[in-house]
């Protein structure tokens, strides 16, 4: 019990201490057979009173991270690389298909479920966000985006 | 006005009679022919040439798309296999999911063939090496698709594409379409509509 009440006290510390950012329900897609490429989403938590952005993207597993977003408009889907994506004080920004993702071009080897990819965020104060997000299908990753 | 003149306008008035009956007849049957034609396609896959009259008798459920598409063609396919995969075994024997890239610049046919398999086994992947051919094609089926040069990015350039799904009916008839995220129930709904 004391023991519990301890490791509570320090994670609840841990947490106020953390950094800026934050990051929930990361997951990276698997990838179909012959697609050196991938996506991975994510719900960004800004912890601070003032703006954040995310200015840059590495994995060990890719060879270049580039941050995009898309839009559509008369059914047509559009995808573009974007500079920064923004996560306004103490608000979120999701990062889920259709929307903001963070692509990953050439592949090392094909993402499988069940395989974790380390993903680095770098902050516009060049403050680094480390997480290892598991590989999903893309059904399964959707249906967790939804909950 | 003497009988030469009422004569005239009499021959006239038959010839307009005629001609308006002509067009009355013939119209509905060059639309048809018009719609035959329409959405035919030649295309190209690991095991040869397919064409719309070798689904005669199946339906059709057609999406357009790329395979370094990272998002937005995975959940379409996904949630058209999902959708697919809830039809009986005798209903999946009337319909045929079919993936045409628009990209084969970067799509070669054994990759293709994997990627669509990938999201249903019975799923084919083809497409043809003409992007002009694949420009008409798209747009006889009411889509689009257009490569954006992404500077400075990694990829080179983006395919902006119709995301919807095009249904075809038994006879190679246009039966509708429907967005790739539809409601799964609408999407099966859909699909049945087609076999019909």
């Amino acid at each position: 019990m004391k023991f519990k009440m301890i490791t509570l006290f320090l994670l609840s510390i841990s947490s106020v201490f953390a950094a800026s950012l934050s990051i929930e329900g990361a997951y990276v897609r698997a990838t179909p057979p012959g697609v050196p490429n991938s996506a991975a989403f994510m719900t960004l938590i800004n912890n601070i009173s003032e703006d954040i952005s995310v200015m840059k993207a590495s994995s060990s597993f890719a060879q270049t991270v580039e941050l995009h977003a898309h839009d559509m408009s008369d059914g047509v889907m559009r995808m573009y690389q974007i500079r920064v994506i923004d996560v306004a004080a103490n608000d979120t920004t999701v990062l889920k298909p259709g929307g903001y993702h963070i692509m990953f071009f050439g592949l090392k080897k094909p993402l499988k479920e069940g395989d974790t990819v380390d993903l680095e965020l770098t902050l516009y104060n060049g403050e680094t966000v480390k997480i290892m997000a598991p590989v999903k299908k893309v059904m399964s990753g959707m249906k967790h985006s939804k909950n | 006005m003497n009988s030469k003149v009422i004569k005239t306008f009499i021959y006239a008035f038959i010839l307009l009679g005629v001609v308006f009956v002509g067009i009355k007849v013939t119209k509905p049957l060059l639309e048809k022919h018009k719609d035959e034609i329409r959405y035919k396609f030649k295309l190209e896959t690991t095991k040869g040439e397919i064409k719309l009259e070798d689904f005669q008798g199946r339906a059709l459920a057609i999406y357009f798309g790329y395979m370094y598409c990272p998002d937005v063609c995975p959940t379409s396919l996904s949630r058209l296999s999902e959708a697919y995969s809830e039809l009986s075994k005798d209903e999946q024997k009337q319909i045929q999911g079919l993936f045409i890239s628009v990209d084969p610049a970067r799509d070669s046919l054994e990759h293709l063939e994997g990627y669509a398999k990938y999201f249903h086994e019975s799923f084919i992947g083809a497409t043809s090496p003409d992007e002009n051919y694949l420009h008409d094609l798209t747009e006889r089926y009411g889509g689009y698709f257009r490569k954006v040069a992404l500077e400075g990015s990694k990829m080179g350039y983006s395919v902006n594409h119709t995301s919807d799904i095009f249904l075809l009916d038994k006879n190679g008839n246009f039966k509708g379409r429907i967005s790739h995220m539809a409601k799964r129930e609408d999407m099966i709904q859909a699909l049945r509509e087609a076999t019909k």
